[in-house]
Protein backbone atom coordinates (compact mmCIF):
# COMPACT_ATOMS: atom_id res chain seq x y z
CA UNK A 1 0.00 0.00 0.00
CA UNK A 2 2.74 2.44 1.01
CA UNK A 3 4.69 1.70 -2.16
CA UNK A 4 1.58 2.30 -4.29
CA UNK A 5 0.82 5.61 -2.56
CA UNK A 6 4.46 6.64 -3.01
CA UNK A 7 4.31 5.92 -6.74
CA UNK A 8 1.05 7.85 -7.13
CA UNK A 9 2.60 10.76 -5.21
CA UNK A 10 5.68 10.78 -7.44
CA UNK A 11 3.93 10.27 -10.78
CA UNK A 12 1.26 12.89 -10.18
CA UNK A 13 4.04 15.24 -9.10
CA UNK A 14 5.87 14.96 -12.38
CA UNK A 15 2.65 15.02 -14.43
CA UNK A 16 1.16 18.12 -12.79
CA UNK A 17 4.40 19.87 -11.85
CA UNK A 18 3.91 22.59 -14.46
CA UNK A 19 0.51 23.65 -13.11
CA UNK A 20 1.71 23.53 -9.51
CA UNK A 21 4.75 25.62 -10.42
CA UNK A 22 2.40 28.09 -12.09
CA UNK A 23 0.27 28.23 -8.92
CA UNK A 24 3.41 29.17 -7.01
CA UNK A 25 4.49 31.80 -9.54
CA UNK A 26 1.04 33.37 -9.48
CA UNK A 27 1.10 33.55 -5.69
CA UNK A 28 4.46 35.34 -5.76
CA UNK A 29 3.24 37.70 -8.49
CA UNK A 30 0.01 38.47 -6.59
CA UNK A 31 2.07 39.29 -3.51
CA UNK A 32 4.06 42.02 -5.23
CA UNK A 33 1.66 43.18 -7.98
CA UNK A 34 0.25 46.00 -5.86
CA UNK A 35 -3.32 47.07 -5.33
CA UNK A 36 -5.64 46.46 -8.28
CA UNK A 37 -7.42 49.69 -7.32
CA UNK A 38 -4.26 51.66 -8.03
CA UNK A 39 -3.32 49.84 -11.22
CA UNK A 40 -3.23 52.05 -14.32
CA UNK A 41 -6.12 51.37 -16.70
CA UNK A 42 -5.31 48.99 -19.53
CA UNK A 43 -4.97 50.86 -22.81
CA UNK A 44 -7.43 49.45 -25.32
CA UNK A 45 -6.80 48.90 -29.00
CA UNK A 46 -9.79 50.34 -30.87
CA UNK A 47 -11.14 49.27 -34.24
CA UNK A 48 -14.46 49.65 -36.07
CA UNK A 49 -16.10 46.79 -37.91
CA UNK A 50 -19.01 46.94 -40.36
CA UNK A 51 -22.00 44.99 -39.08
CA UNK A 52 -25.67 45.06 -40.04
CA UNK A 53 -27.97 44.35 -37.13
CA UNK A 54 -31.05 42.21 -37.68
CA UNK A 55 -33.90 44.39 -36.32
CA UNK A 56 -35.82 41.32 -35.15
CA UNK A 57 -33.08 40.22 -32.75
CA UNK A 58 -33.49 40.46 -29.00
CA UNK A 59 -30.43 41.63 -27.05
CA UNK A 60 -29.32 38.08 -26.14
CA UNK A 61 -29.68 36.99 -29.78
CA UNK A 62 -27.74 40.04 -30.94
CA UNK A 63 -25.01 39.34 -28.38
CA UNK A 64 -24.68 35.79 -29.68
CA UNK A 65 -24.67 36.96 -33.32
CA UNK A 66 -21.89 39.50 -32.61
CA UNK A 67 -19.93 36.83 -30.73
CA UNK A 68 -20.14 34.51 -33.76
CA UNK A 69 -19.37 37.34 -36.21
CA UNK A 70 -16.25 38.66 -34.47
CA UNK A 71 -14.88 35.23 -33.59
CA UNK A 72 -12.51 36.67 -30.94
CA UNK A 73 -10.10 33.95 -29.86
CA UNK A 74 -10.55 32.32 -26.46
CA UNK A 75 -13.34 34.45 -25.01
CA UNK A 76 -16.67 33.42 -23.54
CA UNK A 77 -20.06 34.65 -24.79
CA UNK A 78 -21.64 37.45 -22.77
CA UNK A 79 -24.16 36.07 -20.26
CA UNK A 80 -27.65 37.61 -20.47
CA UNK A 81 -27.37 39.27 -17.04
CA UNK A 82 -24.32 41.24 -18.20
CA UNK A 83 -26.02 42.83 -21.21
CA UNK A 84 -26.36 46.61 -20.89
CA UNK A 85 -27.06 49.65 -23.02
CA UNK A 86 -25.62 53.16 -22.68
CA UNK A 87 -27.54 56.44 -22.83
CA UNK A 88 -27.25 56.44 -26.62
CA UNK A 89 -28.95 53.04 -26.75
CA UNK A 90 -25.83 51.17 -27.85
CA UNK A 91 -25.58 47.60 -26.61
CA UNK A 92 -22.40 46.94 -24.61
CA UNK A 93 -20.85 43.51 -24.82
CA UNK A 94 -17.87 42.55 -22.65
CA UNK A 95 -16.14 39.38 -23.77
CA UNK A 96 -13.69 37.98 -21.22
CA UNK A 97 -10.86 35.56 -21.82
CA UNK A 98 -7.44 34.79 -20.36
CA UNK A 99 -5.85 37.57 -22.42
CA UNK A 100 -8.19 40.23 -21.09
CA UNK A 101 -11.43 41.93 -22.01
CA UNK A 102 -12.80 42.84 -25.41
CA UNK A 103 -15.53 45.48 -25.15
CA UNK A 104 -17.89 45.88 -28.09
CA UNK A 105 -20.37 48.71 -28.59
CA UNK A 106 -23.09 47.75 -31.08
CA UNK A 107 -23.91 50.90 -33.03
CA UNK A 108 -27.11 49.76 -34.68
CA UNK A 109 -27.94 53.02 -36.48
CA UNK A 110 -24.49 53.27 -38.02
CA UNK A 111 -24.32 49.52 -38.76
CA UNK A 112 -20.96 49.37 -36.98
CA UNK A 113 -19.31 47.58 -34.13
CA UNK A 114 -16.79 49.50 -32.07
CA UNK A 115 -14.33 46.93 -30.75
CA UNK A 116 -11.91 47.82 -27.92
CA UNK A 117 -9.39 45.11 -27.06
CA UNK A 118 -7.86 45.50 -23.59
CA UNK A 119 -5.01 43.02 -23.46
CA UNK A 120 -3.74 42.37 -19.96
CA UNK A 121 -0.10 42.01 -18.95
CA UNK A 122 1.71 38.70 -18.62
CA UNK A 123 1.18 38.53 -14.86
CA UNK A 124 -2.58 38.90 -15.14
CA UNK A 125 -2.60 36.45 -18.03
CA UNK A 126 -0.93 33.87 -15.78
CA UNK A 127 -3.40 34.66 -12.99
CA UNK A 128 -6.27 34.01 -15.40
CA UNK A 129 -4.66 30.80 -16.64
CA UNK A 130 -4.13 29.43 -13.14
CA UNK A 131 -7.83 30.10 -12.46
CA UNK A 132 -9.06 28.66 -15.74
CA UNK A 133 -11.57 25.98 -14.72
CA UNK A 134 -13.84 23.89 -16.91
CA UNK A 135 -17.03 25.31 -15.41
CA UNK A 136 -16.26 28.90 -16.46
CA UNK A 137 -13.71 28.55 -19.27
CA UNK A 138 -14.37 29.84 -22.80
CA UNK A 139 -15.41 26.91 -24.98
CA UNK A 140 -12.38 26.70 -27.24
CA UNK A 141 -10.33 23.53 -27.55
CA UNK A 142 -7.05 25.00 -26.30
CA UNK A 143 -8.58 26.67 -23.24
CA UNK A 144 -10.72 23.63 -22.42
CA UNK A 145 -7.68 21.35 -22.64
CA UNK A 146 -5.68 23.68 -20.39
CA UNK A 147 -8.62 23.97 -17.98
CA UNK A 148 -8.88 20.20 -17.74
CA UNK A 149 -5.18 20.11 -16.84
CA UNK A 150 -5.66 22.79 -14.16
CA UNK A 151 -8.73 21.00 -12.83
CA UNK A 152 -6.82 17.73 -12.50
CA UNK A 153 -3.94 19.61 -10.88
CA UNK A 154 -6.29 20.80 -8.14
CA UNK A 155 -7.19 17.20 -7.36
CA UNK A 156 -3.47 16.39 -7.52
CA UNK A 157 -2.70 19.14 -4.99
CA UNK A 158 -5.28 17.75 -2.57
CA UNK A 159 -3.94 14.28 -3.28
CA UNK A 160 -0.36 15.40 -2.48
CA UNK A 161 -1.42 16.69 0.91
CA UNK A 162 -3.29 13.51 1.81
CA UNK A 163 -0.77 11.06 0.35
CA UNK A 164 2.14 13.06 1.78
CA UNK A 165 0.64 12.86 5.27
CA UNK A 166 -0.01 9.15 4.77
CA UNK A 167 3.58 8.52 3.66
CA UNK A 168 4.93 10.43 6.64
CA UNK A 169 2.76 8.50 9.09
CA UNK A 170 3.50 5.18 7.43
CA UNK A 171 7.26 5.53 7.20
CA UNK A 172 8.70 8.33 9.36
CA UNK A 173 6.13 9.26 11.96
CA UNK A 174 8.58 8.83 14.84
CA UNK A 175 10.66 11.85 13.75
CA UNK A 176 10.25 14.41 16.54
CA UNK A 177 11.16 17.43 14.39
CA UNK A 178 8.55 16.39 11.79
CA UNK A 179 5.85 16.13 14.44
CA UNK A 180 6.74 19.57 15.78
CA UNK A 181 6.80 21.02 12.25
CA UNK A 182 3.38 19.60 11.45
CA UNK A 183 1.81 20.88 14.66
CA UNK A 184 3.42 24.33 14.31
CA UNK A 185 2.43 24.65 10.66
CA UNK A 186 -1.14 23.44 11.18
CA UNK A 187 -1.82 25.53 14.28
CA UNK A 188 -0.14 28.56 12.70
CA UNK A 189 -2.09 28.22 9.44
CA UNK A 190 -5.45 27.82 11.16
CA UNK A 191 -4.65 30.66 13.55
CA UNK A 192 -3.80 33.13 10.78
CA UNK A 193 -6.90 32.12 8.79
CA UNK A 194 -9.16 32.74 11.79
CA UNK A 195 -7.33 35.94 12.73
CA UNK A 196 -7.51 37.45 9.23
CA UNK A 197 -11.18 36.63 8.69
CA UNK B 1 22.14 15.33 -0.63
CA UNK B 2 19.14 13.02 -1.13
CA UNK B 3 18.59 12.77 2.61
CA UNK B 4 18.74 16.54 3.04
CA UNK B 5 16.27 17.15 0.20
CA UNK B 6 13.97 14.43 1.54
CA UNK B 7 13.91 16.15 4.94
CA UNK B 8 13.34 19.60 3.36
CA UNK B 9 10.50 18.14 1.27
CA UNK B 10 8.92 16.48 4.31
CA UNK B 11 9.33 19.51 6.54
CA UNK B 12 7.90 21.94 3.98
CA UNK B 13 5.02 19.62 3.18
CA UNK B 14 4.12 19.15 6.84
CA UNK B 15 4.42 22.85 7.66
CA UNK B 16 2.25 23.90 4.70
CA UNK B 17 -0.17 20.95 4.66
CA UNK B 18 -3.15 22.88 6.04
CA UNK B 19 -2.50 25.98 3.92
CA UNK B 20 -2.12 23.99 0.70
CA UNK B 21 -5.18 21.91 1.53
CA UNK B 22 -7.25 25.07 1.96
CA UNK B 23 -5.98 26.36 -1.41
CA UNK B 24 -6.84 23.05 -3.08
CA UNK B 25 -10.22 22.74 -1.42
CA UNK B 26 -11.24 26.32 -2.22
CA UNK B 27 -10.16 25.82 -5.85
CA UNK B 28 -12.32 22.70 -5.93
CA UNK B 29 -15.22 24.76 -4.61
CA UNK B 30 -14.72 27.42 -7.27
CA UNK B 31 -14.69 24.84 -10.04
CA UNK B 32 -17.79 23.06 -8.73
CA UNK B 33 -19.61 25.85 -6.91
CA UNK B 34 -23.03 24.40 -7.79
CA UNK B 35 -22.29 21.57 -5.34
CA UNK B 36 -21.45 23.92 -2.47
CA UNK B 37 -24.19 26.54 -2.85
CA UNK B 38 -26.33 25.01 -0.11
CA UNK B 39 -23.51 25.63 2.36
CA UNK B 40 -23.23 29.33 1.58
CA UNK B 41 -25.72 31.39 3.57
CA UNK B 42 -25.66 35.05 4.48
CA UNK B 43 -25.47 35.92 8.15
CA UNK B 44 -25.75 39.52 9.34
CA UNK B 45 -24.56 41.16 12.55
CA UNK B 46 -25.00 44.75 13.54
CA UNK B 47 -23.25 46.70 16.31
CA UNK B 48 -23.12 50.34 17.36
CA UNK B 49 -19.81 51.93 18.23
CA UNK B 50 -19.26 55.10 20.23
CA UNK B 51 -17.03 57.39 18.15
CA UNK B 52 -16.17 61.12 18.29
CA UNK B 53 -18.65 63.17 16.20
CA UNK B 54 -15.83 64.66 14.12
CA UNK B 55 -15.08 61.14 12.78
CA UNK B 56 -17.79 61.98 10.24
CA UNK B 57 -15.23 64.16 8.48
CA UNK B 58 -12.32 61.73 8.93
CA UNK B 59 -13.30 58.44 7.26
CA UNK B 60 -9.85 56.87 7.53
CA UNK B 61 -9.70 57.61 11.24
CA UNK B 62 -13.20 56.18 11.59
CA UNK B 63 -12.04 52.98 9.87
CA UNK B 64 -9.15 52.83 12.31
CA UNK B 65 -11.55 53.20 15.26
CA UNK B 66 -13.69 50.39 13.87
CA UNK B 67 -10.59 48.19 13.59
CA UNK B 68 -9.55 49.04 17.15
CA UNK B 69 -12.93 47.74 18.32
CA UNK B 70 -12.00 44.33 16.89
CA UNK B 71 -14.03 44.69 13.68
CA UNK B 72 -11.13 44.76 11.28
CA UNK B 73 -11.11 45.00 7.49
CA UNK B 74 -9.59 46.70 4.50
CA UNK B 75 -11.16 50.06 3.70
CA UNK B 76 -12.30 49.63 0.09
CA UNK B 77 -14.82 52.42 -0.45
CA UNK B 78 -15.80 55.77 1.08
CA UNK B 79 -19.15 57.33 0.17
CA UNK B 80 -19.63 60.73 1.69
CA UNK B 81 -22.39 63.32 1.46
CA UNK B 82 -23.59 66.12 3.73
CA UNK B 83 -26.12 63.78 5.36
CA UNK B 84 -24.29 60.48 5.68
CA UNK B 85 -20.94 58.73 5.56
CA UNK B 86 -20.68 55.11 4.45
CA UNK B 87 -17.52 53.02 4.53
CA UNK B 88 -17.07 49.58 3.02
CA UNK B 89 -14.55 47.37 4.80
CA UNK B 90 -13.62 43.90 3.63
CA UNK B 91 -11.97 40.92 5.21
CA UNK B 92 -11.78 37.58 3.43
CA UNK B 93 -15.36 36.34 3.91
CA UNK B 94 -16.86 39.33 5.70
CA UNK B 95 -18.14 42.59 4.28
CA UNK B 96 -18.68 45.43 6.71
CA UNK B 97 -20.72 48.54 6.04
CA UNK B 98 -20.05 51.39 8.44
CA UNK B 99 -22.59 54.22 8.46
CA UNK B 100 -22.52 57.47 10.35
CA UNK B 101 -24.71 60.59 10.43
CA UNK B 102 -23.32 64.11 11.00
CA UNK B 103 -23.31 65.33 14.60
CA UNK B 104 -23.82 61.85 16.07
CA UNK B 105 -21.33 60.16 18.39
CA UNK B 106 -21.98 56.68 17.07
CA UNK B 107 -21.34 54.58 13.99
CA UNK B 108 -23.33 51.54 12.97
CA UNK B 109 -21.30 48.57 11.68
CA UNK B 110 -23.27 45.95 9.75
CA UNK B 111 -21.24 42.80 9.01
CA UNK B 112 -22.23 40.14 6.49
CA UNK B 113 -20.57 36.73 6.44
CA UNK B 114 -21.41 33.77 4.21
CA UNK B 115 -19.84 30.98 6.25
CA UNK B 116 -16.60 28.97 6.15
CA UNK B 117 -16.78 27.73 2.55
CA UNK B 118 -17.17 31.26 1.23
CA UNK B 119 -14.48 32.47 3.63
CA UNK B 120 -12.03 29.93 2.19
CA UNK B 121 -12.97 31.11 -1.30
CA UNK B 122 -12.17 34.70 -0.32
CA UNK B 123 -8.94 33.68 1.43
CA UNK B 124 -7.88 32.08 -1.85
CA UNK B 125 -8.40 35.43 -3.60
CA UNK B 126 -6.70 37.57 -0.96
CA UNK B 127 -3.03 38.42 -1.49
CA UNK B 128 -0.61 41.32 -1.50
CA UNK B 129 1.19 43.54 0.96
CA UNK B 130 -0.57 46.80 0.07
CA UNK B 131 -3.58 46.62 2.40
CA UNK B 132 -4.35 49.23 5.04
CA UNK B 133 -5.46 46.41 7.36
CA UNK B 134 -2.26 44.89 8.83
CA UNK B 135 -3.95 41.49 9.21
CA UNK B 136 -4.44 41.26 5.46
CA UNK B 137 -0.78 42.12 4.95
CA UNK B 138 0.12 39.29 7.34
CA UNK B 139 -2.03 37.02 5.18
CA UNK B 140 -0.13 38.32 2.14
CA UNK B 141 3.12 37.06 3.70
CA UNK B 142 1.47 33.71 4.36
CA UNK B 143 0.43 33.52 0.68
CA UNK B 144 4.02 34.22 -0.31
CA UNK B 145 5.23 31.48 2.06
CA UNK B 146 2.77 28.96 0.58
CA UNK B 147 3.69 29.97 -2.99
CA UNK B 148 7.46 29.72 -2.51
CA UNK B 149 6.95 26.57 -0.47
CA UNK B 150 4.91 24.98 -3.25
CA UNK B 151 7.66 25.72 -5.78
CA UNK B 152 10.31 24.34 -3.43
CA UNK B 153 8.22 21.22 -2.86
CA UNK B 154 8.08 20.79 -6.63
CA UNK B 155 11.82 21.36 -7.06
CA UNK B 156 12.87 19.00 -4.25
CA UNK B 157 10.32 16.40 -5.34
CA UNK B 158 11.54 16.54 -8.93
CA UNK B 159 15.14 16.18 -7.81
CA UNK B 160 14.33 13.15 -5.66
CA UNK B 161 12.29 11.57 -8.45
CA UNK B 162 15.22 11.97 -10.86
CA UNK B 163 17.55 10.14 -8.51
CA UNK B 164 15.14 7.19 -8.21
CA UNK B 165 15.99 5.18 -11.30
CA UNK B 166 13.00 2.86 -10.87
CA UNK B 167 10.48 5.65 -11.47
CA UNK B 168 12.46 7.69 -13.97
CA UNK B 169 11.23 6.09 -17.18
CA UNK B 170 7.49 6.16 -16.53
CA UNK B 171 7.89 9.56 -14.90
CA UNK B 172 9.51 10.92 -18.06
CA UNK B 173 6.63 9.49 -20.09
CA UNK B 174 4.23 11.51 -17.95
CA UNK B 175 6.29 14.64 -17.43
CA UNK B 176 7.46 15.37 -20.97
CA UNK B 177 4.04 15.32 -22.70
CA UNK B 178 2.33 17.16 -19.82
CA UNK B 179 5.02 19.85 -19.66
CA UNK B 180 5.42 20.26 -23.41
CA UNK B 181 1.68 20.36 -24.16
CA UNK B 182 0.96 22.54 -21.13
CA UNK B 183 3.72 25.02 -22.00
CA UNK B 184 2.62 25.05 -25.64
CA UNK B 185 -0.95 25.84 -24.60
CA UNK B 186 0.27 28.65 -22.34
CA UNK B 187 2.19 30.19 -25.25
CA UNK B 188 -0.43 29.55 -27.94
CA UNK B 189 -3.34 31.02 -25.97
CA UNK B 190 -1.23 34.07 -25.12
CA UNK B 191 -0.19 34.57 -28.75
CA UNK B 192 -3.71 34.34 -30.18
Amino acid sequence: MTELVKKLHIYSGVAFGLALFLFGVVGVYATFAGSPREAPPVQGLRRVVDYTVDPNFTDPQLARAVFDHLNIPHVAPVPDYALARNDAGELRLDFYGPNGRTRVWVQEKANKLEVIEERNDLGHYLINMHASLLLHAPRTFAVMLWSAYVELSIFALLGFVISGLYLWLATRRQLRWAQVTFVLGSVGSIAIMVWVT
Amino acid sequence: MYKLLRDVHLGLGLFLAVGLFVYGFSALEMGHNFAFKWMIKERWDKVELQVPPDSFHKPRELAQLVRQSGLHGDLTQIQSSSTSLTLSMLTPGTRRTVTMQPGEAKAVVASMNKGPIWTMNRLHHAAGLWHDDPRLNAWGWFVLLCSVGLMLLGATGTWMWWTRLKERRLGMMLMIPATVVGSALLVLIRMS
